[in-house]
């Protein structure tokens, strides 16, 4: 074991004991619960089939959200970067919507589109797509004229300019831009659902809130918390690696 | 082969290029020449058709190739993937004769960032001539390196242009690169920035 896999181990296990220690000093489970008491709390649920089901709506709609604004904001930021003209005239729309906040999306969305899924995953959507534009603009702002004139003067099909030179050159930008867009789409998808969703963590923190019930919101809120660290440890962090071991190599 | 009669090129209302003519036949090699900012990368770019906001005519090969002073290679494929991304129809056999032919046989699996700053000249050199276009554009490859890079990169492309028979238009400050290459100058004034004559060397 890596002496700082060991650090953040014993640092995660040093929360937990502080979580504990106030916890037992504080006395009252309706103000803070034990961190074992949280844990039975989500055991429970899990065993009601209820955690599982939440976590399932909120998951789906943080992946729908996250998907579409990689692809919307990807595209604008590309042909952004590349056309100074269409920036132009597409600069002060992005500024307008880049400080638009979430909650005011959401309002809207919920008002003008109606309390279905599709205003949920919209509004979700609109708040992360200003931030992803802007990223990856950056991202084709930097890009080589020269590869994109070889592609040209080579009569490179589209797709294979695609894969080989525009996403490679685009991929640390793309990379910033999806660890920025889920660490906040997933907590704006949890105001969505508090809003104005049926079902999903957001509801059930609703609800708990409602119920004055603090062991149900951390229950919830740290199952969500654990399925993203999951996500990122086991998917966004290998693919990150499998997909830039050229620089790996290239150093080598 | 490659015949461009460019009657003006023009940035924001401001004339550039004026009257030039190329006829310029299969086999023939000519090198334009000139002080820095008088438009010869322009021509360049218009010849390769990668401008294409000029007053006039062009009529060129369909298959061009194109070198830059960098390299411009894509950094996140190896050597070998360098050369069949741009010509996806070239065999395994000529892919590595090409790398063979400029020394970097050994180095195919290599990611241009593994290789030395003459490699990756070469690299370029061999992708360029990899499928012998029947017209081949240079723009000042062999600037800024040192002289004994310079000989063998001018050597190199000397023998591709001999087995390839392509027409090459070099951009180019140097005499020494036009006469290496058996190239006729042409050579692009200042006052009007126009051609003014073809002088044979």
């Amino acid at each position: 074991m890596r002496r700082d896999t060991g650090i953040r181990i014993f640092s995660l296990g040093l929360f937990l004991l502080f979580w504990g220690s106030l916890s037992a000093f504080l006395s009252d489970p309706q103000i803070l619960p034990s961190p074992s008491q949280v844990l039975m709390e989500m055991s429970a649920l899990w065993q009601k089939g209820k955690l599982q089901e939440n976590l399932i709506a909120t998951g789906w709609r943080v992946f729908a959200a996250f998907g579409l604004a990689m692809i919307i904001g990807g595209a604008f930021g590309y042909v952004m970067g590349k056309s100074d003209e269409l920036d132009a005239w597409l600069d002060p729309w992005l500024i307008i919507f880049l400080n638009l906040p979430a909650l005011v999306l959401i309002v809207l969305c919920y008002l003008w589109v109606g309390l279905n899924e599709f205003a949920a995953v919209l509004a979700v959507t609109l708040s992360k797509v200003p931030m992803t534009t802007t990223i990856i603009r950056e991202g084709a702002r930097n890009a080589s004229w020269e590869l994109r004139d070889l592609a040209t003067v080579y009569r490179l099909p589209a797709l294979t300019r695609l894969r080989h030179i525009i996403l490679p050159e685009l991929f640390p930008h793309i990379v910033s831009a999806a660890r920025t867009g889920f660490s906040v789409i997933w907590k704006i998808v949890l105001v969505v659902e508090f809003l104005g969703r049926p079902n999903g963590i957001g509801r059930q923190i609703h609800t708990q809130f409602s119920l004055f019930d603090v062991t149900g919101v951390l229950a919830y809120a740290l199952s969500f918390v654990v399925c993203i660290l999951f996500i990122e440890f086991a998917i966004m962090q290998p693919s990150e690696k499998r997909m830039g071991r050229w620089r790996a190599n290239a150093k080598a | 082969m490659l015949k461009l009669d460019l009657l003006c090129k023009s940035f924001a209302g401001h004339s550039v290029l004026e009257d030039i003519h190329l006829d310029l036949r299969q086999g023939d090699r000519v090198a334009v020449m000139g002080p820095s900012g008088i438009g010869k990368t322009t021509l360049l770019r218009i010849i390769a058709g990668l401008d294409t906001r000029f007053r006039g005519v062009r009529k060129t090969p369909d298959e061009i190739a194109l070198m830059f002073q960098n390299p411009t290679l894509l950094n996140w494929r190896t050597a070998e993937e360098n050369l069949r991304i741009f010509h996806p129809d070239a065999g395994e056999r000529e892919v590595r004769q090409a790398l063979k032919q400029v020394g970097l046989e050994e180095k195919a699996s290599h990611y241009p960032q593994q290789l030395s700053v003459g490699q990756q000249r070469r690299l370029a050199l061999a992708r360029c001539f990899l499928t012998a276009a029947p017209l081949v554009l240079l723009d000042e490859p062999f600037t800024s390196l040192d002289p004994s890079l310079r000989s063998e990169m001018l050597s190199l492309t000397r023998e591709f242009l001999d087995q390839s028979n392509s027409t090459m238009v070099l951009v180019t400050h140097s005499h020494d690169e036009a006469i290496a290459l058996g190239a006729r100058c042409f050579q692009l004034f200042s006052e009007k920035k126009k051609s003014a004559e073809l002088v044979a060397i």
